[in-house]
């Protein structure tokens, strides 16, 4: 297991700020230039993610996720947030659905932490078209209406397999959680 | 094999659960709006099991999940920006100076904050820097924050200086407080004015004659009402603390949630931790928006 670079940071080590862009700036990259409408955006993006990484480093516990998660989830609620207050960009200028079918290929098993790949079970579980909506909505935050538009499947089924599909995800990651409390990330 | 998860079988034949499951849901997939995110806190509220925390990990852990292999790295050029500010900021030792902080929620830490043991309210994507004044004036330095979007900025920052600078702007309002309520914790000669910019979505309250809290007994928490929210779901602005007996309090306001043509601003006294919906009883401080 890889030492923790938050607890480093949060501990006062100065170089560890600097090691988590080696090891978290591609994630980071990933999901800030989905979420965002042009790349001088995502840049933005990435240093406000950055710094809240290093000043969250402080409430980071290992025993509740892994610190990939943890970084993945400060950089997508703030992800959110940016989208939510740059007040309805059109969804047209978010990246075109050929580009993501290409989407298809997932890291393997061992470059991504425990909680992902059980994620990535869970997903493996979902029908084609689930594991799509899955996609765009968490990858690329896709409204439910924008996902509509562009799979063309009723909103209604968009809701259910978005809303469902990260149901099962989370109770899945949570039963890992109660059953194997050795099994979390340190 | 598929699977079939269009029914959720943890709360059968419950339907605030079932509700509460698919807003929890889109709340870490896309967000919520103010009126959705209001309803989730108050059926979080009934159904202790469910958290935002958990919800917001499986969405973290999915997003790792379907990571394409061939994601292009970090751009050269924004890697070494970023390693400007990481040096920047490792090199930066100034401790937070603990008797001007009065109360903070993080900013944009629903996240950052999602890790932490409690569901209080106050670990939510909303940003308040509460900042206390001595008595020498109102001084005032929040932790670093990005300045510019074309760099890092990880220099501390005078509130009072931000503060004047945003009251400069043609676009920025300045709002006097007024007695609400009378409350004990409310001084009748209470002064202080809120500073809004709603194109940066920002604002400054500045107290003088607001009382020390026990925050372990209650809070302060600041809701803006606006023309977008309805009336009975305003703006939460998140909660702060006082504790400097003398002097000018300066909190920095960042609500998550964008605010349109703010109508009032309010203080309420709650619970540790804040509520997500006011029984409005101890209402201290309004400050309303003349129109014009």
């Amino acid at each position: 297991m890889a030492d923790s670079l938050l607890r480093r940071i949060a501990s006062g080590d100065a170089a560890a700020t600097r090691d988590t862009i080696e090891r978290y700036g591609g994630l980071v990259w990933s999901l800030a230039r989905r979420f965002s409408s042009s790349e001088s955006d995502a840049e933005d993006a990435v240093q406000e993610i950055f710094l809240d990484v290093w000043k969250s480093a402080g409430r980071f516990d290992p025993s509740v996720a892994s610190e990939l998660t943890f970084v993945a989830m400060i950089a997508r609620r703030r992800l959110i947030d940016r989208r939510r207050r740059a007040a309805r960009r059109p969804e047209s200028e978010l990246p075109q659905d050929r580009e993501i079918a290409q989407e298809t290929d997932s890291r393997p098993a061992g470059e991504i932490s425990e909680e992902a790949a059980r994620a990535q079970k869970a997903l493996a579980m979902l029908s084609p078209e689930q594991q799509r909506v899955l996609r765009l909505s968490i990858m690329h935050g896709y409204s439910h209406e924008g996902i509509a538009r562009i799979t063309g499947l009723p909103l209604g089924t968009v809701k259910t397999h978005a809303r469902r599909g990260l149901i099962r995800i989370r109770e899945i990651l949570e039963s890992w959680k109660v059953s194997s409390p050795a099994a979390a990330p340190r | 094999m598929n699977a079939d998860f269009s029914n959720p079988s943890a709360h059968p034949g419950d339907p605030g659960a079932e509700r509460l499951l698919d807003l929890l849901a889109d709340r870490a997939a896309t967000g919520l709006n103010g009126p959705d995110e209001a309803e989730m806190w108050a059926l979080l509220e009934q159904h202790p099991d469910l958290s935002v925390e958990s919800f917001d990990r499986a969405a973290a852990a999915a997003a790792e999940a379907l990571r394409p292999v061939n994601d292009p790295p970090l751009p050269a050029a924004l890697r070494a920006r970023l390693e400007r500010g990481a040096a920047a900021w490792g090199a930066m030792t100034l401790p937070e100076p603990k008797p001007a902080v009065v109360g903070r929620i993080g900013p944009g830490s629903g996240a950052a904050s999602a890790l932490a043991p409690s569901r209080r309210p106050a670990i939510l994507p909303w940003t308040i820097a509460a900042c206390a004044a001595l008595a020498a004036g109102i001084l005032l330095i929040r932790p670093p924050q990005p300045a510019t979007p074309g760099g890092l900025s990880v220099q501390p920052v005078s509130l009072v200086e931000q503060r004047r600078k945003m009251m400069d702007r043609p676009d920025a309002i300045v709002v006097p407080w007024s007695i609400g309520k009378p409350d004990a914790l409310c001084e009748t000669a209470a002064t202080g004015d809120v500073v809004w910019c709603s194109k940066e979505q920002r604002g400054f309250m500045r107290f003088k004659g607001l009382k020390v809290n026990d925050p372990r007994e209650v809070q302060y928490q600041l809701w803006i009402f606006c023309t977008n929210q309805e009336e009975r779901f305003p703006v939460n602005g998140g909660i702060f603390d006082i504790d400097a007996a003398t002097g000018e309090v300066l909190v920095e306001i960042r609500p998550s949630i964008h605010v349109v043509n703010p109508t009032l601003f309010a203080i309420t006294v709650e619970k540790p931790g804040g509520v997500w919906v006011s029984s409005r009883e101890r209402l201290p401080l309004v400050a309303p928006v003349k129109k014009g």
